[in-house]
Parts: C-alpha cells; structure tokens; sequence
C-alpha cells in the first residue's frame, strides 16, 4: 500500500501569524489573474471527457 | 505536440476507469505508481479521492487524484480580539497525487494537469464553497508548484529534511 494521503497540518503560533497576514494583505494580481483564466480554458476544453 | 511540449488537442482527461490499463504506468516513484495500480480503485471506491487519468493515443500518461481538505488554524485568544470574524478552518482541495510517466516527463504535461485541477476545482467551488488548493509536494517540486502560485503552508513539522512540503494555492484573487 502507497503512504496515505494526509490532511494538511494545523498551523499554529507564528505559522499561524504568518498565514494570518498573508490572507489579510490579500492583494489583486493581474498575473495570477492571467493564471486563473488560462486554468478555466484549459479545463473547459477537456471537461467534454469527464 | 509543437517542439516537444503537449498541447490541449494531444489529450483527454477521463474518471478512474477499467478500461484503461494501468500496469504499464511507471513514473519512476515507486509509492505514486504503487497508488495508482493498487490503491487509487479503493480510495475512488469509499469516497476518499477522486483520481483522474490524463491519456494520450489510448494509454494512461498521468494521473492525478482530488479529495476535501483544509487549512486549520489554532486561534489564540489575541487572535479572537485582533479580527473580528476570526474563522479556525478554511475549506481546501487537496491535490494528493500527481504522477506522470517517465517517458512523457518535461513535455508540459504537469503544468496543464495542475490547471486542469484548478479548473475543475474553481468551477466546484461555485456550488461548495473553496479558499485554497492543497498539495503536500515533494522537495524536487517545490519550484514547479511556486511557478503555478502555490506557496508554501509553513508549519512547525516544516523543515527543509522532510521529503516533503505542504503548500497552498489561494483560489481568491481580491478585484482591484
């Protein structure tokens, strides 16, 4: 049998703070937006298949 | 395939499925490919992952598998008083399993996997709310997942002797 695969671990203490941060400073990026778009073209041309 | 990288046309993505030989498949880890022939059927099955089959000219070329997840957060008390709405859990999709045979290895493929997963899970999301994609990668991967966006779930387990790095991908991108 494969290793299982696990839940992502709980953050805590400055990892937590860390993470905190990172959400709360959440800023628009327009080359992730690009990613995003680029992503749903991609799955819309294979989902004919699912 | 334009100079030896895949293009959308050249593949198709189907369920887990019996009429796709899966013995062939070596992606030269021995635990992903051990997944897939062995395991992936009863993960489908209860309801654990769903494993999806990357193909090309009928043979499976990769793979990958998608299951709930979160990213959990032990709160303090200076938290509770620092924001408002404090919430302890963020709804995740874990990417559990990526594989792809050796021979078709550093031809793209991976990048349009993961947008495919990313795809599919933003379409999802629509109906059951997601914040972040989960991944746990292994070290020779981190850069690859940081070129998709990803960036790394750092956490007291994190050291850089582990094999491998729990990373997040933040599905929401606030407008301007």
């Amino acid at each position: 049998m494969a290793r299982p695969i696990t839940p992502t671990p709980i953050l805590t203490g400055e990892d937590k703070d860390r993470f905190l941060r990172s959400i709360e400073n959440l800023r628009y990026s327009a080359k992730k937006e690009r990613f995003l778009r680029e992503c749903d073209r991609v799955f819309e041309s294979v989902k004919k298949d699912f | 395939m334009i100079d030896g990288k895949f293009e959308l046309s050249d593949i198709k993505v189907s369920p887990l499925s019996k009429l796709y030989k899966l013995d062939d498949f070596n992606c030269g880890d021995q635990d992903l490919d051990e997944f897939l022939k062995k395991d992936s059927f009863g993960y489908q099955d209860n309801g654990i992952a769903n494993v999806y089959l990357v193909i090309f000219n009928d043979m499976v070329i990769g793979f990958f598998s998608l299951q709930n997840d979160a990213v959990k957060l032990e709160l303090e008390e200076k938290d509770k008083a620092a924001i408002e709405k404090p919430h302890t859990e963020y709804p995740a999709s874990k990417i559990g399993r990526l594989g792809i045979d050796k021979t078709f290895q550093g031809k793209g493929l991976g990048k349009l996997i993961i947008q495919i997963a990313i795809g599919l899970i933003r379409q999802a999301k629509k109906y059951s709310a997601c914040r972040f994609i989960t991944v746990d990668s292994y070290l020779k991967s981190v850069n690859f997942y940081k070129r998709c966006e990803f960036e790394i779930n750092r956490h007291k387990e994190y050291t850089s002797r582990r094999h491998y790095v729990s990373m997040r991908f933040d599905l929401l991108n606030p407008k301007e």
